[in-house]
């Protein structure tokens, strides 16, 4: 099994997961709810430092890591490093504003500084992996994959929690829309994954997935989260508006979505190729 | 020198693979890590001919790559650290004091030139055998290749030596990076991008 990429995997979902956590939080989950989805910050702060711990493991001098910012003008990789500790910093001082339940002033000003530097970073992610030498990754797929997998995995982290809380189910309805937002964007992005098959046969020297395989796996990853999103909407429509929707389908609909958004992401990362030798 | 670089007669290489085998033992690079990779690149068939007759056009020839120190080496663009850098003598070169061993020089070069040395937990990559350059002796793999299809020189010279023809698949377009890299294609080789061969030997580059 080809498990050389793994870290990064898990660093690229767990960052979109925090990211996810506190865009849902903020805007998709009502007033009402509002307590419950604060409470969520020291969570998405959890992930994210252990999302920064998995890219440092993936180096061959973790020692070395303070030097990565020395080339933002022109790498990518840099400028990437450089907003995933600027949103680290700044989920920081969010985690330390919420840490009482009554709301801290600037707190809204902070959180929206967590979302836009989150999502700056999610785009700098893709653009990561938008290399003209790597046919595999040169798409603009890349960009829905890695945005809706953070409405996704912010959407069901917070339709689990509200279950869980025994919340009414109309209080999903925020999370379920942006979940479908991000499925949405997921799926629009697997026919922009299929790399251009000439391109990508030119060099089988790189190939780790036969390309045939490619389309079946995409179509697992897409049934996967699917079906995980689609749980959730089952679990709110079950339960009527005023009443809380199963935890267990919502615990259910987490784990498909996050073993979806693995899977998938593994795939993303075997379908490497170069260009040339 | 300008920018110094190799030349590749194609004509010549018979794919014996010395000048792979004299650069991993002179520089005693790990097993896995190869700074000079030869590809073979093979293809053809059967082609039907008028009158029911058929010939073949097989076609199989060897492409001796290692670092092409770039006009515009993608890998320095990328390097996160600025540890890959071309020195002022034209050669792209590792900073071990830098290097954080991240891969990405790795992933993006088309000519898989930067290899990531585990034991180090750095890259490292092809520097034209520099100690040798400095006792005034040619780089392992020119010194190695019994064919004499490999040379070192000034890029400019050995364009005006050699010619300046086009690079043939497997190679990437030149346009990407700008390789200095002068080579001499053989008869059937085929233009770069070209889908009527592949490389056959993936395991050993």
């Amino acid at each position: 099994m080809y498990t050389q990429e793994l870290p990064l995997v898990f660093f690229t979902l767990l960052a979109q997961l925090a990211v996810g956590i506190i865009l849902v939080g903020q805007w998709a989950v009502p007033a009402s709810q509002r307590a419950l989805a604060r409470r969520q910050t020291p969570a998405a702060l959890v992930f994210l430092a252990v999302a920064a711990l998995l890219s440092i493991a993936h180096t061959g001098t973790p020692l070395h890591g303070p030097f990565t910012l020395f080339n933002l003008g022109s790498s990518w990789l840099s400028r990437e490093i450089f907003l995933l500790c600027l949103t680290g910093l700044c989920l920081l001082l969010l985690a330390f504003k919420r840490r009482k339940a009554d709301a801290a002033p600037q707190e809204d000003a902070c959180a929206l500084a967590v979302i836009l530097t989150g999502l700056l970073l999610i785009l700098v992610m893709g653009l990561v992996y938008n290399q003209k030498t790597i046919p595999g990754w040169n798409h603009l797929g890349v960009f829905p994959a890695f945005f809706g997998a953070a409405l996704m995995l912010g959407s069901l982290w917070h339709g689990l929690i509200l279950a869980r809380a025994k919340a009414p189910a109309e209080a999903l309805n925020g999370p379920i829309i942006c979940a479908v937002i991000g499925l949405g964007l997921t799926a629009a992005s697997l026919p922009l994954s299929m790399p251009d098959m000439a391109l990508a046969g030119l060099n089988p020297a790189t190939l780790i997935i036969p390309y045939d395989c490619l389309g079946w796996s995409h179509a697992l990853h897409a049934l996967a989260s699917g079906t995980g999103v689609c749980l959730l909407i089952l679990a709110a429509l079950r339960a009527r508006p005023q009443n809380a929707p199963c935890p267990c389908l919502a615990l259910a609909a987490f784990v498909l979505l996050a073993a979806g958004e693995i899977f998938g992401r593994w795939v993303f990362y075997l379908s490497y190729s170069r260009l040339g030798m | 020198m300008k920018q110094p670089a190799f030349y590749l007669d194609m004509t010549a290489c018979s794919g014996c693979k010395t000048c792979m085998v004299a650069c991993i033992d002179g520089n005693d690079l790990p097993l896995g890590v190869m700074w000079r990779r030869v590809a073979e690149y093979t293809g053809g068939g059967w082609v039907k001919q008028p009158g029911s007759t058929y010939s073949q056009d097989v076609f199989s020839y060897y492409a001796s790559i290692s670092c092409n120190h770039c006009a515009d080496p993608i890998c320095v663009k990328n390097c996160p650290t600025t540890a890959m850098h071309k020195n002022a003598q034209g050669i792209v070169l590792v900073d071990h004091n830098k290097c954080v061993g991240c891969g990405y020089c790795r992933w993006s070069c088309p000519y898989s030139a930067p290899q990531l040395n585990k034991a180090l937990g750095k890259m490292t990559k092809c520097d034209f055998c520099a100690k040798r350059l400095d006792a005034g002796l040619k780089p392992l793999c020119v010194q190695a290749c019994p064919m004499r299809a490999i040379h070192f020189g000034e890029y400019e010279e050995l364009k005006q030596r050699f010619g300046n023809a086009p690079h043939v698949a497997p190679l990437p377009e030149e346009a990407l990076t700008g390789p200095c890299l002068v080579l001499t294609p053989p008869r059937n080789a085929r233009p770069v991008g070209s889908r009527q061969g592949k490389i056959s030997n993936p395991e050993e580059i």
